[in-house]
């Protein structure tokens, strides 16, 4: 369940930091969100993995709300508007 | 550390197969008849059963129903055009929330009767990625998680079973059934492990910015203007103005869309906003030669016929996108490659089963009376066997309903749904209650059922397969006769072998009886 969910929004948090770095580094919109998607299902599914391989749930956690904290953090520093 | 990260995902592996394998059971099974769903829709709408014309209309022979869109204020007006697998012109039109859709005979332009069903385009393909679930698309949803779960058990798959290749080559038909179901699940898993893990990824690929909508937000200002900016359809975001301007010749407009393509044909005509000076019209190219979708749009104004925009040639990241989402969409037109996909799919249903099968067997004995064991195996009936005698339902009510008809304020189309829902709840209500004879019960009925759909279409549309078999246009008839044909003789042999078998039982229980 944790697992799950929290990487479900770590991933996503993946997928926002992505898009916003291409974006700034000049990639067009379009195609750093498509490649953001195609990314993030296999960041996705490599952390679900891992957090169920892990022995302890401590290390997973920190990992995914770290990256929780800088994907939905950075969009408050970055705005793009559309 | 190497044996605890295998138990790790065997636990896994266990867990979300046995959650989700009902979901991904009814997604892959519907998927797989969406690779047909064209064929499909030929044999649940006999009237659009067409020999094909070698020449169309000119695109203003529609005008009328274009002006009938105008009157009624339509968001938009599309005509879809006849091609290789699908011989009916459609058009349709979209005002308040209702779609207004006519079939239209192409060489006579003359509109075919309604058929009252959604067939495979309406129901079977949209079942396959929202489950029908419409709730603030819960259904979408369920089928993303599965769909994860899918990968995830692609993985875990291939961890716990190491040996990988003496799997590919282990087949024991002879042993115990547990270990027959276990060597079944292994063999379709490994051979068709590319397929599953494409099509999974392709698919979720596919509704990416619905389930990660995070990213698009940060870098959009609505997933609409990302859609529109990925499909090069900018042109259609315009602010809706109230001046009436009539729409300029749609053939002409065709005719500079074909010379900009080198001569390829439309697939599809869109109006946007018809009937005001803020129209746009547009030209949908087709897409059969090749599995990249390129989805190339010509648009003009609508009221003025200028070029508005034109499609940029695909960028690499897009075009892996559009790799994806043609591997999966399959719009590409090649029969061969058409028909293995079906097969895959058919073995990934199998791998599906078998994995629930095993899980079955193997706790038969231990758990057999617990709660938990009861609620999985209806739900394995209700799911497997269920589904799919439902999906013949679905047929032969189909071919059963009358024309028009109307019961409880439901029309004919929204009542062929409700029969495949009602068998559908029956066939898990049969497992939950009858447990012991739920396999036999439910194959008998399938060979019953898939055998039944095939007499009625010969009885209500005289199409009997020998006169499909030998006039081309009525191949894809003949090809869906075929295979509820080949099911019905399967699911026949299976009701014998399990007839055999329960036979076998109960003689030995009696003799175990009569010497006690």
């Amino acid at each position: 369940m944790l697992a799950v969910v929290m990487g479900y929004f770590a991933s996503s948090a993946f997928f926002t930091v992505l898009s916003v770095l291409l974006v700034g580094m000049g990639m067009p919109r379009a195609e750093s969100v498509t490649l953001g998607i195609m990314l993030t299902f296999i960041v996705y599914l490599c952390l679900i993995v891992w957090a169920f391989a892990a022995r302890a749930a401590g290390q997973p956690v920190v990992v995914f709300c770290l990256l929780i904290l800088c994907g939905y953090g950075l969009p408050l520093f970055v705005r793009h508007g559309g | 550390m190497e044996q605890g990260f295998r138990r790790s995902m065997e636990w896994l592996h266990t867990w979300a197969g046995v959650v989700l394998g009902s979901v991904l059971f009814a997604v892959f099974w519907m998927g797989t008849l969406s690779v047909f769903d064209n064929e499909i829709d030929r044999w649940m709408k006999p009237a659009t059963r067409l020999p094909p014309s070698p020449q169309t209309l000119s695109l203003e022979a529609f005008r009328p129903s274009l002006d009938e869109a105008i009157a009624a204020k339509a968001a938009f007006w599309n005509i879809i055009l006849p091609n290789d697998r699908q011989p009916e012109l459609q058009l349709r039109y979209k005002t308040g929330k209702t779609f207004v859709s006519h079939d239209v005979d192409p060489k006579s332009g003359r509109m075919l009767p309604d058929s009252g069903t959604l067939g495979g385009t309406g129901f079977i393909f949209p079942f396959h990625y929202t489950l029908q679930i419409e709730l603030r698309d819960m259904g979408e949803w369920v089928v993303g998680l599965a769909a994860m779960a899918m990968l995830v058990l692609c993985v875990s798959g291939v961890i716990i079973h190491r040996k990988i290749f003496a799997e590919f080559f282990t087949f024991r038909p002879h042993k115990k059934s547990r270990r027959v179901l276990l060597d079944l699940h292994n063999l379709c898993g490994v051979l068709g492990l590319p397929f599953h893990v494409f099509l999974t990824f392709s698919g979720l690929v596919i509704l990416g910015a619905t389930y990660f909508p995070a990213g698009v937000h940060a870098v959009y200002a609505n997933p609409r203007a990302y859609f529109f900016d990925a499909n090069n359809l900018s042109f259609l975001a315009v602010k809706p103005d109230r001046t009436a301007a009539p729409v300029v010749s749609l053939d002409e407009a065709a005719t500079r869309a074909r010379a900009m393509w080198g001569g390829d044909v439309p697939q599809t005509v869109l109006v946007a906003n018809p009937g005001k000076a803020s129209s746009r019209l547009a030209f949908f190219r087709v897409n059969e030669g090749h599995v990249v979708m390129d989805r190339d749009v010509v648009a003009f104004s609508g009221a003025t016929g200028a070029l508005l925009s034109r499609s940029p040639p695909l960028s690499p990241v897009m075009q892996a996108q559009r790799f994806l989402s043609g591997l999966h969409l399959i719009q590409f037109h090649h029969w061969v490659l058409r028909w293995m996909y079906f097969v895959l799919g058919l073995g990934s249903c199998a791998m599906i089963a078998t994995g629930f099968l095993f899980w079955q067997e193997s706790r038969r004995k231990k758990q057999g009376n617990t709660f938990g064991f009861r609620l999985v195996e209806g739900l394995t009936s209700g799911s497997v066997t269920g589904i799919i005698l439902a999906t013949l339902a679905f047929f032969v009510s189909n071919r059963l309903l009358p024309a028009n008809v109307h019961w409880l304020g439901q029309g004919r189309a929204a009542l062929e749904v409700w029969v495949f829902y009602t068998v559908w709840l029956a066939t898990f209500v049969h497992g939950w209650v009858w447990p012991r004879h739920v396999w036999l019960g439910q194959s008998a009925a399938i060979a019953v059922f898939a055998a039944g759909a095939v007499l009625l279409n010969w009885v209500t549309t005289g199409d009997h397969p020998l006169r499909t078999l030998t006039h081309r246009y009525l191949w894809p008839v003949a090809g869906m006769d075929m295979v509820l044909l080949v099911g019905a003789g399967l699911a026949l042999l299976a009701t014998l072998r399990l007839a055999r078998r329960v036979g076998a039982h109960s003689g030995a229980s009696q003799r175990v009886e009569g010497a006690g």
